[in-house]
């Protein structure tokens, strides 16, 4: 084992991470080397003082409660659903009624020709930039 | 792989089937086991305390979403992990929500007692932030998913997509980074 490899097994018991075999072999290298030595406590010292960083975090029962809180967004989606599903019969109404031959202004219906045309394009786009995400991640089945 | 790593992995499978079958209880019981590494991974990334919890509980509601098309027989953290990521990187990429600077040193600092205890530990999570954010994307992300995500090397490998081999030089290389950033910012 060169002194290279032989670090990164120091590491890898400094993270509980060693084979159990491998470990009687790697202290006794620590033990018998200076240089060894030193680079375990090293590690070991950077070790604790990362994981000594204070967090601000949430109490436990933060933590219980998010766990089961599933449904949270049901209404946020219901209310998607509605103002996106409203706005697009709305439009489909002004399209029919301007189709059939509305006495209209021109404005009146450019307007509204233009309000579903950028309707059309921003869906597009949206689903044009899920599938170059999706090709590009690993994880395909977790939704942006 | 050692037993109580197999044994977990195994809990974890049985837990994701029952909650794949409607067990809402198992869901409940998947999360919890993970929900405090999450958060600590999310807050790592925005460094606030609501955001955080905000995004946790996001990265809960998607996990649910999707948990169908999970498949048991691979680890679940790292899935979750990937989810809790790409939820923080796109709450930090829109501008006006970026919030990147120290963590609250308020809230850290109402968590302890005696005054100058308060102004040595934040100092120093403060010197600590400071050298992590000069490390590469590399080391910071290694560092982060070993020392605030608690993840293991195996864990680290999946969601970097990276052999377990690499994820042992490159941690080792951003550990020997930042300790050397550390050792140039005391000496100032």
């Amino acid at each position: 084992m060169n002194s290279e490899e032989l670090k990164l097994k120091i590491q890898a018991l400094v993270d509980n991470e060693l084979d159990e075999a491998e470990i009687p072999t790697i202290m006794d290298e620590i033990e018998g080397s200076y240089e060894m030595r030193n680079e375990y406590v090293e590690l070991l010292r950077l070790r604790r003082r990362l994981s000594a960083i204070p967090f601000p975090e949430p109490p436990e029962e933060w933590f219980e409660k998010a766990a089961r809180r599933r449904g949270r967004r049901l209404f946020g989606w219901t209310g998607n659903l509605l103002f996106v599903g409203s706005y697009v019969a709305l439009l489909g109404y002004a399209l029919l009624t301007l189709i059939r031959g509305s006495e209209a202004s021109t404005w009146v219906k450019v307007g509204v020709a233009g309000i579903a045309a950028g309707f059309i394009v921003l869906l597009l786009r949206a689903i044009a930039d899920r599938i170059r995400e999706s090709r590009t991640d690993k994880y395909k089945e977790v939704m942006k | 792989m050692s037993e109580t790593i197999r044994a977990s992995l195994q809990l974890d499978a049985e837990l994701i089937r029952s909650a794949q079958g409607g067990d809402r209880e198992a869901f409940g019981r998947l999360i919890l086991r993970y929900a405090r590494r999450i958060y600590r991974a999310v807050y790592f990334i925005v460094r606030n305390l609501e955001d955080a919890k905000d995004i946790t509980q996001e990265t809960v509601y998607r996990a649910y979403r999707s948990l169908e098309r999970f498949d048991p027989a691979k680890p679940f953290y790292p899935w979750l992990h990937q989810i809790a990521r790409n939820l923080s990187l796109n709450y930090i990429a829109r501008a006006e929500h970026r919030n990147v600077g120290l963590p609250e040193e308020e809230l850290i600092a109402s968590r302890m007692v005696d005054p100058e205890a308060v102004a040595i530990r934040s100092e120093e999570a403060a010197s600590l932030y400071r050298a992590i954010d000069r490390l590469n994307p590399d080391h910071r992300e290694i560092i982060m998913l070993k020392s605030f995500g608690d993840c293991s090397y195996a864990e680290i490998a999946e969601i970097l997509g990276i052999p377990i081999g690499t994820v042992m030089s490159r941690l080792y290389n951003a550990r020997m980074k930042l300790k050397s950033i550390l050792l140039r910012e005391n000496a100032k």
